[in-house]
């Protein structure tokens, strides 16, 4: 079999210089490429993991965030919710003791409405009775509305302590006695009689007529009067009985 | 006098330098392997195209079989390994173009490749190992075994040649007789199995290749595993 060397060493060198050259521009250009993509790859992996890791704890803290405020938004409602519970409170405290002041005043305006119409009932009372007793006397003989006061007046100016007696005598000649009707001569001088009792001597003191006395003698003066009439007898019962109603 | 068919004929004379046709298409090769590099290269870029694809394919596929054979890093054998199966798978698809005759079908030219392989295969060892452990690698399982590994140095290179040369030139010679004796279609199927063989034994090529240096490699690191383990 023949073989040719200088073949065998063209073809030794060509080979030599193939390998050369698809190693330089070849095979390690598309090595490095792979490598640096592989390279890139592995960094925009690292990146992605960064990032991720990144994300993630934003997303962390996001929620945390989120945690916070919704700690802080229950607080608040809580806040609020004891501030309105204690508002409620306070407002129904002062709605309480406003209704208990407007219950008590309530109460003082019936106790005083009810003083007032009892004092009106009662003034009612009285004008009737004055009324009434003014009618029954009509309907008496003249002498009921003088029979038996000249007696009491008599009786009650004797009763007359020295000072009341002195002021009453300040103005003799001021003296005058007043009459539910006009006197006859023997009541005027039953009159001018009970009067000295105060006077010690009879004197001609002058007479007045009083209709609204209803029934009685006074004597008035300048300084008081010694009442003496079934009017000022009606009147003090009145007066009684409306203090017994204003002391209940 | 007939000139025998297993000599490539002369293509051009360069005084006493005969310059056949193998080194002819041989240079045809380089240079379209070489302008296809330098294409490409300008090409690349991180978003690849097709072309780049298929050489990203091709360069991830050869570093994942020197890997898987070697256990170490495939930079340092890339060059030659990717340049044998691609200089054979070429030459052994030259068959396809009309008038060329694959380079690999001639003996002078699978010879240079064994013998690229057998330097290559000493250069790697003693890199790895240095010149005395490399050395001692041929005294593995003992010193009675120095001959035999010293001959089986030669002969496994030997048959590498031989295997490539007798599949690629009888390819050639079967299609050659068929042509001649059955005309121009009926050569087709068996050229197409010719071109299945082609990257066959450019992978096969590659592939012992590739476990001649790994042995180189990895022996001389198991034998120093074992002396210091004795030490």
């Amino acid at each position: 079999m023949p073989f040719d060397w200088w073949t065998f060493a063209f073809q030794f060198v060509n080979v030599i210089i193939l390998g050369w050259i698809l190693a330089r521009f070849l095979f390690r250009p598309v090595a490095g490429i792979i490598a640096e993509r592989r390279a890139a790859a592995g960094d925009a992996l690292r990146k992605a993991e960064a990032l991720k890791a990144q994300s993630q704890a934003a997303l962390d803290k996001l929620e945390a965030e989120r945690d916070a405020i919704a700690q802080k938004r229950m607080a608040m409602l809580e806040e609020a919710r004891a501030q309105a519970e204690s508002q409620k409170k306070d407002l129904v405290a002062q709605a309480q003791a406003q209704a208990a002041t407007i219950v008590a005043h309530a109460g003082e305006d019936a106790k005083r409405q009810e003083a007032e119409a009892r004092l009106a009932v009662l003034d009612d009372a009285r004008r009737l009775s004055v009324e009434i007793t003014g009618r029954l006397l009509a309907n008496l003989p003249n002498d009921a509305r003088f029979a038996g006061y000249a007696r009491r007046l008599e009786a009650a100016l004797s009763n007359l302590d020295a000072q009341r007696r002195a002021a009453l005598m300040n103005e003799p000649d001021a003296l005058e006695l007043v009459a539910a009707r006009p006197l006859s001569a023997a009541e005027t001088r039953q009159a001018r009689k009970a009067a000295a009792a105060l006077t010690g001597d009879e004197m001609a003191i002058p007479i007045r007529t009083d209709p609204s006395l209803l029934a009685g003698l006074d004597l008035a003066s300048p300084h008081g009067t010694v009442h003496n009439s079934l009017r000022f007898d009606l009147d003090r019962i009145a007066r009684a009985l409306d203090d017994e109603l204003r002391g209940q | 006098m007939t000139e025998s068919p297993f000599s490539a004929p002369v293509a051009f004379m360069i005084g006493p330098v005969t310059v056949t046709t193998t080194v002819v298409t041989t240079w045809a090769i380089m240079v379209l392997l070489t302008v296809l590099a330098l294409w490409l290269k300008r090409r690349l870029t991180r978003d690849p195209g097709t072309a780049q694809a298929v050489a990203e394919l091709f360069v991830d596929t050869v570093d994942g079989q020197i890997r898987a054979t070697t256990q170490a890093d495939p930079a340092p054998y890339r060059g030659l390994i990717g340049m044998l199966f691609l200089f054979i798978l070429v030459a052994n698809w030259s068959s396809v173009v009309p008038g060329v005759e694959p380079p690999t079908a001639y003996l002078e030219t699978d010879a240079a490749l064994a013998l690229l392989v057998f330097l290559a295969t000493i250069v790697f060892g003693i890199r790895a190992n240095g010149p005395a452990g490399y050395l001692k690698t041929f005294a593995r399982p003992s010193w009675f075994m120095i001959p035999l590994n010293l001959v089986e140095q030669i002969t496994r290179n030997f048959s590498l040649m031989v295997r490539l040369f007798g599949n690629i030139m009888s390819g050639v010679f079967v299609i050659g007789i068929i042509l001649s004796l059955a005309g121009l279609l009926v050569p087709i199927p068996l050229m197409a199995l010719d071109l299945l063989t082609g990257a066959i034994q450019a992978y096969i090529f590659a592939v012992l290749a590739t476990v001649f240096i790994a042995a180189a490699v990895s022996e001389g690191a198991s034998s120093n595993s074992q002396d210091e383990e004795k030490s």
